[in-house]
């Protein structure tokens, strides 16, 4: 098999927008974004000679960028960006528990307002309105109930990872994907039964 | 002449008769035996993740044989995975979210800086 030609500058600044276009959702922040993009490219210009070629170069790089956004998420799981970020996240309160009552019975019919599901959930996607209410709920989750939810769902992140990204044990991560599903869930709810 | 009252936001209908009939007597017991809708909807969304155990997942059976509000919310659930999964994918798609040319510039010149402090590409 022949070795891979060395991109050129160009041919590597071109792949920033698809990269900045899967940092984006997933860091929340256009500045993080933009930096783990950077830092994917230099690391692809110091590596290079470890690129097989097997794969696409945008598909190689975006590997890169992957494990760049878990080390980042890592690194502000362990020094959060404000105080807010901190007490958010270390609150113990369980947010599902509203939705049930002293014996553990649901309080409102919970598939209520979500029979819009049953559409294929690509052909949901296609619809910019729907996609917009789904970003808008998944943003309103707490930062580490995001996360946990977008590397397990999005990226299918084993947990071992998971745990490592978020410094929660196996146990914690079970509870947090539990109610980032629930209140994700329940905000889709409101807003369709709204809408 | 009072303001027009702000409209209030619709809520979730409750849950219907015969499961709030059936919760009030059943519920308590439910609850000790750890097979209440709260325990399920924890087990179900485990389930995603990990292998229950043999008590979990005998409660999760038990409870999904008796319970359709569950079974329906189980499925939504999956369904409403999948959404979000394709959303973000598809976020990643959008032509329209790009790097602005400054940003584009700026890490030009930062992987410039990377070469010419000796990290030749492919070395």
């Amino acid at each position: 098999m022949t070795e891979p030609s060395q991109p050129t500058l160009d041919e590597l600044v071109a792949h920033a927008d698809a990269l900045y276009r899967y940092a984006l959702p997933r860091v929340r922040s256009h500045h993080a974004a933009e930096d783990l993009v950077q830092e994917t490219l230099i690391t692809a210009v110091k590596k290079f000679s470890e690129f097989q070629g097997r794969a696409a170069l945008g598909t190689w790089l975006t590997g890169i960028l992957r494990n760049k956004i878990l080390d980042h998420l890592r690194h502000l799981q362990r020094h959060p960006e404000s105080p807010a970020t901190a007490d958010e996240d270390s609150a113990e309160t369980d947010p599902t528990a509203e939705m049930f009552d002293a014996n553990g019975a649901w309080k409102f019919e919970p598939s209520a307002g979500l029979d819009i599901l049953e559409t294929d959930p690509a052909q949901l996607a296609d619809r910019a309105e729907i996609r917009a209410a789904v970003q808008q709920c998944l943003d309103k989750l707490p930062l580490t109930l995001r996360k946990v939810f977008v590397l397990r769902e999005v990226e299918d992140c084993a947990t071992e990872e998971i745990c490592s990204a978020v410094a929660v044990t196996r146990g914690s991560v079970a509870v947090l994907l539990h109610r980032s599903r629930q209140l994700l869930r329940a905000c889709l709810q409101r807003t369709w039964l709204n809408a | 002449m009072n303001p027009p009252n702000p409209p209030t936001e619709k809520r979730p209908p409750l849950p219907p008769r015969l499961y709030r009939v059936f919760g009030a007597m059943l519920g308590p017991l439910e609850k000790v035996l750890g097979v209440s809708c709260r325990d399920f909807t924890r087990l179900a969304s485990a389930k995603l993740d990990q292998p229950l155990s043999v008590g979990e997942r005998s409660r999760y059976f038990l409870h999904r044989l008796i319970c359709d509000i569950c079974r329906r919310q189980e499925k939504r659930m999956h369904q409403l995975n999948r959404l979000a999964s394709a959303t973000l994918q598809r976020a990643g798609d959008d032509a329209m979210v790009k790097l602005d040319d400054e940003a584009r510039e700026r890490i030009r010149k930062r992987i410039l800086e990377e070469l010419h402090n000796g990290s030749k590409p492919g070395s």
